[in-house]
């Protein structure tokens, strides 16, 4: 490997930051997450008592050795990375683990909905909130409006200004996770679920907050792409910064802060859910005689394969 | 603010949301101007046909408790009913009259259990 320059060394340095941190934290978090709801519950569904003396033992250690499978492929990656000096591709990696910590999760998650938590016990009782949902509570469409301009911008400046050194499927697969995202934030937003007759004021609160962190950590990774993206039109499209060292690292350490925010948000996030939900019941952990458990809103799992299916096909298929 | 339904109870589903939007407005917890969510947002969180919903709005509105704006939702427009007759008012009071004597119930004991019953109402609406 060759000497390091400052920037890659500043880069290492945020690398093994951030490998720390999600080894401190994150681990922790997604080791214990079957547990969260505490030993009356697997990943949210009910089990009998003793489970964690029978069963459970299976059916942790399934869970323990996919949590080791991802983390050991994103280890493989960054060292891989490191390896080939290819820096430019730690960004993709840092917004990777997010990606596939959550497909990884979502899935094990709906295996055991679906095989242990398959007959969820029914409660006949059950509250709606007369609180009404509008998209604009959620959703601002200034900052959506911004964001297409900043995407449309990128792409006017790469059309126009762009050296012969763009590899498009970059650009392509950026503005696809950016766009790609909003319909998931509609999803999110108009997602409800029936709440327990019990305590409805605290479920409520908590389905709120839920609602709340999930749009801030999608928002959060659409910002992050957008400065990929923008910085990547700059570094293509404007002959100042592609002759330049310093914007290069400019735009590296920016996505890096956002990509350490987005993990501060989604650890502090998982942290406020757990306490207090602590003493509720999971979502899709029981069901209503008018309708079945659901561990998400409705359409939510079919927008999340069409959109990941998409962004494989594009990183398999979409070379330059 | 929660309505609760119960699969149990003997009346019909859009029944139990017309009597839980009246028990709300009577209480005051549901007062004239306040926004109530659209058809398809109840509907959506019961998982339950929009006609149901839509019946139940559709009497209250004839009744004058609310007014329904299509997509926004319904806003509660009075808290008196419209047009009922004295009779019509009268005749479940009577039913529940006839049932606390059948009970076994003296007149003393009547009134208290009325005056208790309109406490509460009033309690729940304080409360908010």
């Amino acid at each position: 490997m060759s000497a390091h320059t400052s920037g890659e060394w500043l880069l290492l340095f945020c690398t093994i930051a951030i490998v720390i941190f999600l080894a401190v934290t994150f681990k922790r978090r997604f080791w214990d997450e079957p547990l969260k709801h505490g030993p009356g519950f697997f990943l949210g569904v009910k089990v009998s008592p003793g489970f964690y003396e029978g069963e459970g033992i299976q059916w942790l250690r399934r869970y323990h050795t996919v949590v080791l499978a991802t983390d050991s492929i994103l280890a493989l990656a960054v060292l891989a990375i490191f390896a080939s000096g290819r820096w430019y591709l730690f960004p993709v990696w840092a917004g990777g683990t997010a990606v596939l910590h959550t497909a990884t999760l979502q899935g094990f998650t709906y295996y055991t909905r679906a095989t242990l938590g398959a007959n969820p016990p029914v409660h006949s009782s059950v509250a709606v909130p007369l609180e009404t949902r509008r998209l604009s509570d959620y959703i601002s469409w200034r900052v959506e409006a911004l964001i297409a301009v900043i995407t449309a911008l990128s792409w006017a400046l790469l059309l126009t200004n762009g050296d012969a050194r763009i590899h498009w499927n970059v650009p392509v697969v950026f503005t696809y996770l950016i766009l790609g995202l909003l319909p998931f934030k509609v999803v999110v937003a108009r997602s409800s679920f029936p709440l327990p007759a019990d305590r409805p004021e605290e479920h409520h609160r908590w389905m709120k907050a839920q609602r709340r962190y999930w749009l801030h950590v999608q928002d959060s990774s659409r910002w992050f792409f957008i400065v990929l993206l923008g910085g990547y039109a700059l570094l293509h499209g404007w002959h100042v910064a592609s002759a330049n060292a310093w914007p290069r690292w400019l735009m590296i350490g920016i996505t890096s802060a956002i990509w350490l925010y987005m993990a501060v948000t989604i650890v502090r996030g998982e942290r406020r859910l757990t306490a207090m939900g602590r003493d509720l019941l999971p979502v899709g952990s029981w069901s209503t005689p008018f309708r079945p458990a659901r561990l998400m809103a409705p359409g939510f799992a079919v927008a999340f394969g069409v959109w990941f299916g998409g962004l494989i096909l594009l990183l398999v298929f979409f070379r330059h | 603010m929660f309505l609760t339904i119960d699969a149990n109870d003997k009346r019909p589903l859009y029944q139990q949301i017309v009597d839980g939007v009246k028990a709300l407005i009577a209480s005051g917890e549901l007062r004239e101007g306040m926004t109530l969510p659209s058809v398809r947002q109840v509907a959506n969180d019961l998982s339950v046909n929009l006609n149901t919903i839509a019946v139940a709005y559709r009497q209250l509105q004839e009744e004058g408790f609310l007014r329904v704006r299509h997509g926004a939702g319904a806003v509660v427009s009075s808290r008196l009913a419209r047009g009922v007759e004295e009779e019509a008012l009268r005749k479940p009071l009577r039913t529940a009259l006839t049932q606390l004597i059948l009970g076994g119930r003296n007149d003393r004991e009547i009134i208290a259990a009325v005056r208790q019953e309109l406490e509460l109402i009033r309690q729940k609406g304080d409360s908010r």
